[in-house]
């Protein structure tokens, strides 16, 4: 059996096994790629198509090479047409346009995304651009509210990208899109929008408090624990505590649950 | 009278339900936690009651908790296991009868065994609850709730799914506590802007920050981590301690470490011959803990000496008042400066006292013991204190949580991040359909509706990204994971396709049979 070769009909009864969303309006290739995780097999639409984008994105890949962490890529199953294992096998996407942006940490930011098959089209009819690799750009606000590009990284159609820019309290947004032969770039969609969190004490002290507590906010806020390695670290100090209360490390696993 | 103590412990495990197995490990959790951590604080609440002795102390029950406090086959199924630790108990007292080192341990494991049974099935007739419910109508306990799984708000980026898991747990807490809860222990104290709006909406008063989300607001916290502040929404925020909690945590002044308390790892289970451990341990012949532990810390090296449990009782009162002397003199160190009385608010995982930290409900029980004589530092709950000082800086909060480095790297880095994705769609699909039947439908599709909101709640636990990234039970999370989204988008497609399979409903239903009133239009 292999995916290609069965009827459209076919395809969607598995399509409803597998609880596929939005199976029913997916075309016979959409269906394909969507079922391919469960079901193994190379990209077999991409040899049918040699201009959809994903083709065209994994050529581009190896020229680029960004990073390591690039989505899922290396993850596609090799073995053809094997049913996976799993009890609970999970689609790898949902063949819907996404792009969400989440904080870590006032130095980190997770961005996941995918781009539709029909998106791809679209945009390839709409502004010509065979081959155009697909970008992903973060933004930040600047001060005068003005927009600040601040990185920018060659992805595929579906994954997740870990950022390690420092912007405490900036707001921040992802953009994703196309950029052509003269690198102009087009932008397709756009995420949500974060403000990071701070790691220092606010410059912004209101009267009241400076009149009632004044030069002593120092030492205030040195007894809260300000300047503390540890500070914010609740889970840092119970680690060091179940060492301490830890002989046999081996047995650890089957033991239940907190190490906060 | 100068200052304030105020205990907060949050007591959570995971929906954890198997009811196709007779035994299943991670069921284990709530037994070994009911053993050695809620009834044993609950019996040392009864004595401070019966001791006259002044205590106030705040804690959470999770709606999980809750629900599998409250499930009667995970009650049968806990008898069965306290049963099963008699039993061994008893063949241990015959094992050692001619072992005077360890038969004293042995004694004492037995007779603990009997009380907690005798306690469990007299005083709190089969649930736990009745012991939160009886100290909350005492006055001594102020219970607040949680998110409705312990799903990780900042990262769901849906306004609708964070109100869902605020509202149902506010929902789940009025069904097992009577009155809807007045106060909100953030599921891994992770907060982001906005979600004091979420939580006034289902009146929620106050909830708790760390050190820093209160530190880093702006403007800066006129009381440092000595006061709550208000969120503009009006609910109050109270900040962790840095040093309470460091007392009974760090490794340099730390009391759990102390040698002569009880060694954690060192369990029976392990140690005893095959043969004889193999009915105690899980059915397949993999060795687990049994809870019987017969030796102390000893330091650092492998040989491990016997547990006398009366010199670690004894560590638990000399920690006891070394404790309450430290917070005195904290807070006469804080009111030479501010012009209130201060305000240490003092948060631990309730499961910390006494499942890992074996003397820990008695350390409890002696820290109140010694604060009832102290003339400058006096416990209180959370209500209270605002009865008290109704009036409190309003600040923006910063966004932060109680894991490791302070923000929301554990439940988000490299190995867990595949899980928001999903969760993500879940919820959108969610809120999509719940206001596709926000008038309404038949009796079978509801239910497949509310299924789904359960599939997706039950997937939102934070416990799974959490267990993830520390590789404690990193299968079976990732299993429990898949196994939620998987149920949810089945009947996704089934109520989409109007092709409702109403006996894989029924065998849902009884598995994740976690909030039986839940209402899909939560979602809308």
């Amino acid at each position: 059996m292999e995916l290609k070769k069965l009827t459209k009909i076919e395809l969607m009864k598995l399509a409803v096994e597998k609880a596929i969303p939005n199976r029913s309006k997916l075309l016979k290739d959409e269906l394909i790629k969507a079922l391919q995780p469960y079901f193994g097999g190379k990209d077999t639409t991409a040899s049918t198509d040699d201009n959809s984008l994903s083709a065209t994105s994994k050529s581009k890949k190896t020229a680029v090479a960004p990073s390591s962490n690039i989505g899922y890529e290396n993850k596609k199953p090799v073995t053809i047409f094997q049913i996976k294992k799993d009890e609970y096998p999970i689609p790898e996407y949902y063949n819907m346009d996404t792009l969400v942006i989440l904080p870590v940490d006032p130095s980190k930011e997770y961005v996941y995304w995918e781009l539709s098959d029909n998106t791809i089209y679209k945009v390839r009819q709409q502004y010509k651009l065979e081959n155009a690799p697909i970008i992903l750009k973060l933004y930040k606000q600047a001060d005068d509210l003005s927009t600040d590009e601040i990185s920018s990284v060659q992805v595929s159609r579906f994954g997740n990208w870990f950022f390690d820019i420092y912007a405490p309290s900036i707001v921040l947004w992802a953009e994703l899109g196309f950029i052509d032969a003269n690198g102009v770039f087009y932008s397709i969609l756009k995420s949500n929008s974060i403000r990071m969190p701070a790691d220092k004490v606010s410059p912004i002290i209101d009267d009241e408090t400076w009149m009632t507590i004044g030069h002593n906010i120092d030492k205030l806020y040195g007894l809260s624990g300000l300047h503390k390695k540890d500070l914010g670290a609740s889970q840092t100090m119970h680690k060091t505590i179940l060492r301490q209360l830890t002989t046999v490390n081996a047995v650890s696993s089957s033991s239940f649950m907190k190490d906060k | 009278m100068n200052g304030y103590w105020m205990l907060v412990l949050h007591a959570h495990l995971p929906f954890v339900k198997h009811p196709d197995y007779d035994f299943f490990l991670e069921e284990q959790w709530l037994f070994e936690a009911i053993t050695e951590t809620y009834i044993p604080i609950l019996m040392n609440m009864k004595k401070l009651e019966n001791e006259g002795v002044y205590f106030r102390l705040t804690s959470s029950v999770t709606p999980p908790l809750a629900e599998m406090l409250s499930d009667p086959s995970l009650q049968k199924k806990y008898l069965t296991y306290l049963d099963r630790s008699i039993e061994l108990a008893d063949k241990e007292l015959i094992r050692t009868k001619d072992d005077t080192t360890y038969q004293p341990v042995a004694m004492m494991y037995r007779e603990r065994l009997e009380i907690i049974r005798s306690y469990y099935l007299k005083d709190l007739n089969s649930s736990v609850l009745n012991g939160y419910r009886y100290f909350q109508d005492k006055g001594n306990l102020e219970i607040i709730t949680c998110g409705s799984t312990h799903g990780y708000l900042p990262l769901m980026n849906n306004y609708k799914a964070v109100r869902a898991q605020i509202e149902l747990a506010a929902q789940t807490h009025e069904k097992h506590f009577g009155k809807r809860p007045e106060g909100i222990w953030l599921p891994e104290c992770a907060y982001h802007s906005g979600l004091e709006d979420v939580l006034n909406d289902s009146g929620i008063k106050y909830f708790f920050i760390d050190t820093h989300g209160v530190l880093f607001s702006s403007p800066r916290p006129k009381y440092g981590s000595y006061a709550p502040v208000y969120t503009s929404a009006g609910v109050a925020a109270f900040a962790r301690d840095y040093y309470s909690s460091k007392q009974v945590w760090s490794s340099k002044e730390g009391y759990p470490g102390d040698v002569y308390y009880r060694d954690f790892y060192r369990d029976i289970g392990y140690d005893l011959d095959y043969e004889y451990i193999k009915p105690y341990i899980s059915p397949d012949g993999v060795r687990v803990f049994t809870g019987l532990k017969y030796h102390r810390i000893t330091g650092e090296m492998d040989f491990k000496e016997v547990y006398q449990p009366e010199i670690a009782y004894q560590k638990t009162v000399s920690h006891a008042v070394h404790f309450v002397a430290e917070r005195e003199k904290q807070v006469q160190e804080i009111a030479e400066i501010i012009d209130r009385s201060p305000l240490i608010v003092s948060p631990y995982d309730a499961e910390l006292y006494g499942h890992w930290w074996f003397e820990g409900p008695d350390f409890l029980l002696n820290v109140f013991r010694e604060m009832n004589k102290s003339d400058t530092v006096k416990p209180i709950t959370p209500i209270e204190y605002l009865n008290e000082f109704p009036t409190n800086q309003i600040v923006d909060l910063n966004p932060s949580s109680w894991g490791d480095e302070g923000y929301y790297k554990v439940w988000l880095n490299t190995g867990n991040e595949w899980i928001y994705r999903h969760l993500h769609f879940m919820a959108n699909s969610m809120v999509k359909i719940a206001e596709e039947y926000k008038d309404g439908t038949d009796s079978l599709k509801t239910r497949f509706l509310n299924q789904m909101a359960r599939e997706l709640m039950l997937c939102q636990a934070s416990d799974w990204a959490f267990l993830v990234t520390t590789g404690t039970a990193n299968e079976y999370s990732t299993a429990r994971t898949k196994e939620h989204i998987n149920n949810f988008l089945r009947l996704y497609t089934m109520v989409s396709d109007n092709h409702l399979d109403s006996k894989y409903l029924e065998k849902l239903e009884n598995k994740n049979s976690i909030f039986q009133n839940i209402n899909y239009k939560l979602f809308t």
